[in-house]
C-alpha cells in the first residue's frame, strides 16, 4: 500500500471543455490523470457561451482544425452515452446588402479553399428553406458542416465522461501556488498539497497567472462576451445563423429559445459576474432582428457574460511551456467551444510523446530570442 | 441607448408600495427632485403595494414626478432602464431607494400547478374587483390572519369557504397581533364569521396535495409542526374544490439589490434572503439605499421615510439627515412590535417534505423534483450546475418562483441555503420584448408620466 500523497502522471488545471478533454485523451493514452478545478466542471466559459459549433467565420488556418473537431463532437455524445445537444444543422453567413455580399463571398475563398464546404445562396433561395430570415439577406453562404451543441448538457456530459475514465476530479480545488523541482509539480490547495509528473494549464483566462508562477509571463489577455437568449418560440430557424461582420450568432435550441450572441463585448474582469453594456445587447439584437424579423415580438428573457481567453495574434497557443520542461499550456483558441475537444487531442498526443495530427500552435512564439515575453 | 447626457432627477426612487411612495414624499418635503418609478405587475406577484394615492406634489421646492414603467436593468450610478408605454427609457440620478415590494412564497406541493390554484394576493384582488366567486368552492391556505380576513371577504360576496388551512397557530397570532389590539379584535370578529357560517379553520396545517384531471378539483390537507413540516396523525382532511388560494409567506424582492452587486444575508427572523442595509436603509453603496419592507407596515413606511431624507440629505439637502435620525426610535418599536408579525410569513424548511419526486419543482420548465434530486446525487453543487443540468429557473420568471424550493431540496442534499445562495441576478430584471430594446430609446420627457 503507498503511503505518501499519490504522485500523478499528469495534473491539469482547470477543468473547462479543453482541460476535460485533454483529460479524456490522457486518460485513454494510460495516463493517471488528476483535473483539478476551482469551482465545477464547466463552469466558466465551456458552460456559459452559446454553443455554436462555427467554421465559416474561423480563421483560414483554423478551418481544419475546426472540421475535425465538430467530427470529434458529432461522435462525443454516442461515444459519451449522453445527449450533448448536438446538431449538425448547417449554418448560414448573411450578407444584407451587395456590398456585404461582395465581402462574403470573397471572405469564403480562403476558407473553401482550406477544405470549407459552401454554398452561396441568394435571398430567395434562401427564405425557401428558412422562411423566418427576413428580406434583408441578399445573400447567405451555407455551410453543411457547421452546426451547434448545448453548453449545459455537455459539461455534465463530460463531468461523467471524466470520472467513469478514472480521472481524478478535484472540483472545487484551486490552485494556490505550483512548485515545479525537476522532478515534477506540486500544486498546492486548499484541500493539500496534489504532486504530479506533468502539468498542463488549461484555466482560460487564468492561464496567465497560473503560467507566471513557474515560467514566462506570456500575453494572455481576455474577452468580455455578451450573450442572450428568448423565451421559447415556434420552430424559426433550423441553422445556426452568423452575420458578414462577425458580430452576430444565432441559433434556436431543441425547447425553442434562441440564443443570440457574436462577441459584442460587455464590462468586467474574470472572476467577476460582470456588467452588461446596453448599447451593446441593442446592437447586437438589431443584426439578429434584421436576420430574423420575427425575433421581434419575442421576449429577452437573460443576458449573460462569459470570458474567453485570448492572445495578441488572435491564435491558440497550445504546446509546451516555454523553459519548463513537462509543462504544457493550452488556451486563448477563439472558437474554443467548437474547437476544443480536437485541441485537446492534439495536446495529449504530444503529452504522449506521439506525433500530433496537426501541428500545435507554440506559446514560445510570443518570446524574444532571449526568452523575455515580447508582449504584454 | 447611449449614456443619457444629463441627470433625469436627484432621487429614483423604484417601487410606489407603502415604503417608496413614504421615501419619495419625504424626500421631496425637504427639497428633493424625485422621480417614482413603478410598474404594477400582475397583482400575484407584487403584494407590498400601498394602494394608488394622489400624491400632492409638488410642495417646497421639492416635487415628485410618477413614471409607469417596467425596470428591466440598472446599473450604478445610478441608471435605470426601462419599458414603458413610450418605449424604452433610461432615466439616471446620483442616489436611488429601491423598494420594490415582496413577493409571494410558493411551495411546490403536488398538483400545486393545476388550473384552478391562485396565489392568495390574486385571489385578494379578484374579491376586490367584485370578481365571480359566488357558487365557486374555495378552499385558502397560507398564513395569518390574511387568511381569515379573505375568506371573511368571500363569504360577505356570497362566495363560499369549505376550508381554510393555517401553518400558524392561533396562538402565534395572538403574539403577533399583542401589540395590535383592533386588529386583534378584527381578525377574532372574521374568526367568528367563519365559525358561525361554519367554515372549518385547520390550524397548523398546508395543502398536501391537490387532486384533477384538467383542474383542481379536490384538496388533501395535512397537519404540520412549527416548521411546516408535514405529520401523519391519521385521515387528513380532503374537500372538493373550485379554486384554491395559497401562498406560504411572503419574502422581500432583492434582484435589483443584486444586479447592483448590494450583498445578501439570510435574515435570521424571517429566514429570508434580504439585502444587506442598516435600519434607515443605508448600504454599502454610495447613494443607495435599500430599506426594508418585510417587518410590518408601519416599519416599512417609516424605513422608507428614513431613507428618502437620507437620499436627500445625500444630495445636500440641509436637516433632512437630522429629520431621519429623529424617526429612528420610533422605527426600532415599529420593527420590535412586529416582529412576531413578520414571522408568520417566514420561510418554513419542513414544507420541503411535501414535495414528492414527481411534484414540479419549477413550474416555468416544467422540472420535476425527480429531476433535481438526480442531480444532486451526481454530485451537482453550484446554483449554476442546478440551472444547467435540470434547467431550474432557466425559464421565464429566471428562479423567482422555485429558488426557495430548490435551495429546500438542495439544503436537504446537506448544502445549507446559506452556501448554497441565490441564484445570479442578470438583465433584463422582467422579459422585456426583442422590439422594445431595438428601438431607439423614448426621449427622457418626451411622455407626461401617467
Amino acid at each position: 500500500m503507498r503511503t505518501g500523497p499519490r504522485r500523478y502522471d499528469c495534473a491539469i488545471v482547470g477543468a473547462g471543455i479543453m482541460g476535460a478533454c485533454t483529460a479524456l485523451a490522457l486518460a485513454a493514452g494510460g495516463m493517471r490523470v488528476v483535473l483539478i478545478e476551482k469551482d465545477v466542471l464547466g463552469a466558466g466559459a465551456s458552460g456559459v457561451n452559446a454553443g455554436t459549433l462555427s467554421l465559416q467565420i474561423r480563421r483560414p488556418g483554423l478551418i481544419e482544425y475546426g472540421l475535425r473537431s465538430i467530427d470529434l463532437w458529432s461522435r462525443l455524445g454516442g461515444e459519451l452515452g449522453c445527449d450533448l445537444g448536438f446538431r449538425r444543422s448547417g449554418g448560414i453567413v448573411l450578407a444584407f446588402d451587395e456590398e456585404e455580399a461582395a465581402l462574403l463571398v470573397r471572405q469564403m475563398e480562403a476558407r473553401i479553399a482550406a477544405g470549407l464546404e459552401v454554398v452561396f445562396q441568394a435571398g430567395t433561395q434562401l427564405r425557401r428553406d428558412q422562411p423566418a430570415l427576413g428580406e434583408s439577406a441578399v445573400l447567405g453562404s451555407c455551410c453543411p458542416q457547421e452546426g451547434f451543441s448545448s453548453p449545459s448538457l455537455s459539461g455534465r456530459a463530460l463531468r461523467r465522461a471524466v470520472q467513469r475514465c478514472g480521472i481524478a476530479l478535484k472540483e472545487r480545488h484551486a490552485v494556490e501556488h505550483i512548485a515545479h523541482d525537476g522532478q515534477g509539480f506540486s500544486l498546492l490547495t486548499p484541500h493539500g498539497p496534489i504532486a504530479a509528473a506533468r502539468l498542463v494549464l488549461a484555466g482560460g483566462v487564468w492561464n496567465r497567472a497560473l503560467a507566471r508562477q513557474i515560467g514566462p509571463d506570456l500575453p494572455i489577455g481576455h474577452r468580455v462576451n455578451q450573450m442572450c437568449v428568448t423565451e421559447r418560440a415556434e420552430t424559426l430557424v433550423s441553422a445556426a445563423i452568423g452575420h458578414v461582420s462577425g458580430q452576430l450568432s444565432l441559433k434556436q435550441a431543441d425547447n425553442g429559445t434562441v440564443l443570440i450572441g457574436g462577441g459584442w463585448p460587455g464590462e468586467g474582469r474574470p472572476g467577476e459576474p460582470g456588467i452588461l453594456i446596453p448599447a451593446n445587447l441593442r446592437g447586437n439584437l438589431l443584426l439578429a432582428r434584421t436576420a430574423v424579423p420575427a425575433l421581434a415580438r419575442l421576449r429577452l428573457v437573460r443576458s449573460w457574460l462569459g470570458y474567453d481567453s485570448v492572445a495578441p495574434d488572435g491564435m491558440p497557443m497550445i504546446g509546451e511551456l516555454p523553459g519548463v520542461e513537462n509543462a504544457f499550456l493550452i488556451c486563448c483558441i477563439v472558437g474554443g467551444y467548437t474547437l476544443g475537444p480536437f485541441m485537446g487531442r492534439l495536446l495529449a498526443q504530444r503529452i504522449l510523446g506521439r506525433e500530433p495530427d496537426m501541428p500545435l500552435f507554440d506559446p514560445a512564439r510570443f518570446l524574444k530570442a532571449d526568452g523575455q515575453t515580447a508582449h504584454g | 441607448m447611449a449614456e443619457p447626457a444629463g441627470i433625469d432627477a436627484d432621487i429614483l426612487v423604484i417601487g410606489a408600495g407603502r415604503a417608496g411612495v413614504s421615501a419619495a414624499r419625504a424626500a421631496a418635503g425637504y427639497g428633493a427632485r424625485v422621480i417614482l418609478v413603478d410598474h404594477r405587475d400582475s397583482v400575484d406577484e407584487r403584494i407590498g403595494d400601498a394602494p394608488q394615492v394622489a400624491l400632492p406634489w409638488p410642495h417646497g421646492a421639492g416635487s415628485v414626478r410618477r413614471v409607469h414603467g417596467m425596470v428591466w436593468n440598472l446599473r450604478r450610478g445610478f441608471a435605470v432602464e426601462m419599458a414603458t408605454a413610450a418605449g424604452n427609457r433610461v432615466m439616471t440620478a446620483p442616489a436611488l431607494v429601491l423598494t420594490p415590494g415582496l413577493r409571494e412564497r410558493l411551495m411546490p406541493f403536488p398538483g400545486a400547478t393545476l388550473p384552478g390554484i391562485v396565489g392568495l394576493a390574486a385571489a385578494g384582488a379578484m374579491v376586490a374587483a367584485g370578481a365571480q366567486i359566488a357558487g365557486r368552492r374555495l378552499l385558502i391556505a397560507g398564513a395569518g390572519p390574511g387568511l381569515a380576513e379573505l375568506a371573511a371577504s368571500v363569504l360577505r360576496q356570497g362566495g363560499e369557504v369549505v376550508a381554510v388551512a393555517d401553518l400558524c397557530r392561533y396562538s402565534d397570532w395572538a403574539r403577533a397581533l399583542a401589540a395590535h389590539p383592533r386588529r386583534l379584535d378584527r381578525a377574532s370578529w372574521w374568526l367568528k364569521l367563519l365559525h358561525r357560517r361554519g367554515v372549518p379553520y385547520f390550524w397548523r396545517h398546508a395543502i398536501a396535495a391537490t387532486g384533477g384531471a384538467e383542474r383542481a378539483d379536490s384538496v388533501r390537507l395535512t397537519p404540520v409542526d412549527r416548521d411546516g413540516r408535514p405529520m401523519a396523525t391519521g385521515p387528513d382532511p380532503s374537500f372538493a374544490i373550485d379554486l384554491v388560494a395559497v401562498d406560504h409567506g411572503f419574502f422581500p424582492a432583492t434582484e435589483m439589490h443584486r444586479l447592483l452587486g448590494l450583498a445578501q444575508k439570510l435574515d435570521r427572523l424571517t429566514g429570508n434572503w434580504t439585502a444587506v442595509s442598516d435600519p434607515f436603509g443605508r448600504t454599502s453603496i454610495e447613494g443607495l439605499f435599500a430599506p426594508r419592507e418585510d417587518l410590518g407596515d408601519m416599519a416599512a413606511e417609516l424605513a422608507g421615510q428614513a431613507a428618502g431624507l437620507l437620499a436627500a440629505q445625500h444630495m445636500g439637502a440641509a436637516g433632512a439627515g437630522a429629520a431621519a435620525a429623529r424617526i429612528g426610535r420610533r422605527l426600532r418599536q415599529a420593527r420590535n412590535r412586529d416582529d412576531a408579525l413578520a414571522r408568520l410569513a417566514r420561510y418554513r424548511d419542513g414544507l420541503v417534505d411535501l414535495i414528492s419526486p414527481d411534484t414540479v419543482i419549477c413550474p416555468c420548465e416544467n422540472v420535476r423534483r425527480g429531476t433535481l434530486d438526480a442531480a444532486l446525487e451526481e454530485g451537482a453543487i453550484l446554483p449554476g450546475q442546478i440551472k444547467a443540468w435540470t434547467r431550474c429557473g432557466m425559464g421565464l420568471c429566471q428562479g423567482r418562483r422555485c429558488w426557495d424550493a430548490v435551495a429546500a431540496v438542495v439544503a436537504g442534499a446537506g448544502i445549507p441555503r446559506e452556501t448554497f445562495g441565490q441564484m445570479s441576478i442578470r438583465p433584463p430584471l422582467h422579459p422585456i420584448p426583442v422590439d422594445l430594446v431595438t428601438r431607439d430609446p423614448a426621449p427622457a420627457d418626451g411622455q407626461p408620466a401617467t
